[in-house]
């Protein structure tokens, strides 16, 4: 069943005198040819061809260069924001009166305790 | 070595290894876009492929218009195809399927004109009538099979193609391919029954 058939010798003769197909001429088959290669140049004009690294820097450069400049901006005008609605600091006392008050403080301790002795 | 398959046919092709280099090569060039380089392929492979479409329709002009269908096809993934193995068989595929396609959806074509040389082989002009007949009724036998027997029995009786061939080239099995040579030829010996004394 695996044996490889035998040709039909009459059957190959028969169907050979109703074989057309090497009846295309040289002049046919190049015009052929041509219409091939007109279509061809259609499908190619829109292939997208893979990027070198260096190209794809370039195409990238652009719009990662524009990201940049505004994530900048935008920090910049968050930390604006932000310092100009920083509460405000407590008044600070003065120097002298500093002075004044570590004086005073033990000279009351002693006008409070004083009365019981 | 057998007579028939690749070995049989291809005796006057250049080296396989070398063909198999510029086949890559080509193959290569034309992923980067090498107009010239697909022509060049095409142009290896274009006699075959039209001779195949050929055998599918059995129509001149609907065998080109598979030829380029089936060569743009290609073209448009050529990017899907393994450069590792050999273009022709991938080539001859597509134009099968596609030809196959569109053979079932139309009806039959009886174009081919009756040889005169069979015709007149006879003796007298009876005997050339009845030849004419049988000849008639064989190319109406042929006309009638479905497209893939006719494909299967000229590939074999005609182009030299062994079962394991066909079989690839159909993505079928050898064992479906002798069973549509055994009812292709079957149908064929009939047409030709009375030449050899048999029932009209």
């Amino acid at each position: 069943m695996n044996e490889e058939p035998t040709p039909d010798d009459e059957l190959a003769g028969m169907l050979r005198a109703f074989d057309h197909a090497h009846e295309i001429s040289s002049a046919d088959m190049e015009r052929l040819a041509h219409r091939i290669d007109h279509g061809a140049a259609a499908i190619l004009a829109h292939r997208e061809l893979p990027l070198a690294w260096w190209e794809f820097a370039i195409a990238w450069s652009r719009p990662l260069l524009s990201f940049g400049a505004t994530t900048a901006l935008v920090a910049a005008l968050l930390l604006i924001w932000a310092v100009s609605n920083r509460p405000a600091e407590p008044a600070r006392t003065s120097d002298s009166q500093a002075l004044l008050n570590t004086l005073v403080a033990p000279v009351e301790y002693h006008i409070i305790r004083e009365p019981n002795e | 070595m057998s007579a028939r398959g690749p070995s049989a046919r291809n005796a006057s092709f250049p080296a396989a290894d070398d063909e198999r280099r510029n086949e890559e090569d080509l193959i290569s060039r034309i992923r980067a876009g090498d107009r010239a380089a697909f022509g060049e392929l095409i142009r290896l492979h274009l006699p075959r492929a039209y001779t195949l479409a050929f055998r599918v329709l059995r129509h001149r002009e609907d065998a080109e218009d598979l030829v380029q269908d089936a060569a743009l096809s290609a073209l448009a993934h050529i990017e899907a195809f393994n450069s590792a193995r050999r273009f022709w068989p991938w080539f001859a595929r597509i134009i099968v399927n596609r030809g196959l396609d569109i053979a079932a959806g139309r009806s039959v074509r009886s174009t081919d004109p009756i040889p005169d040389e069979f015709a007149s082989a006879a003796a007298s002009p009876a005997e050339r009538a009845e030849r004419r007949e049988v000849l008639d009724r064989f190319r109406h036998a042929l006309a009638l099979l479905p497209p893939r027997q006719q494909l299967v029995v000229q590939l074999f009786e005609l182009d030299g193609y062994t079962v394991s061939e066909i079989a690839d080239l159909l993505s079928s099995t050898s064992t479906a391919v002798r069973w549509n040579l055994h009812a292709g030829r079957m149908r064929l010996r009939e047409a030709l029954a009375p030449l050899h004394g048999g029932n009209t």
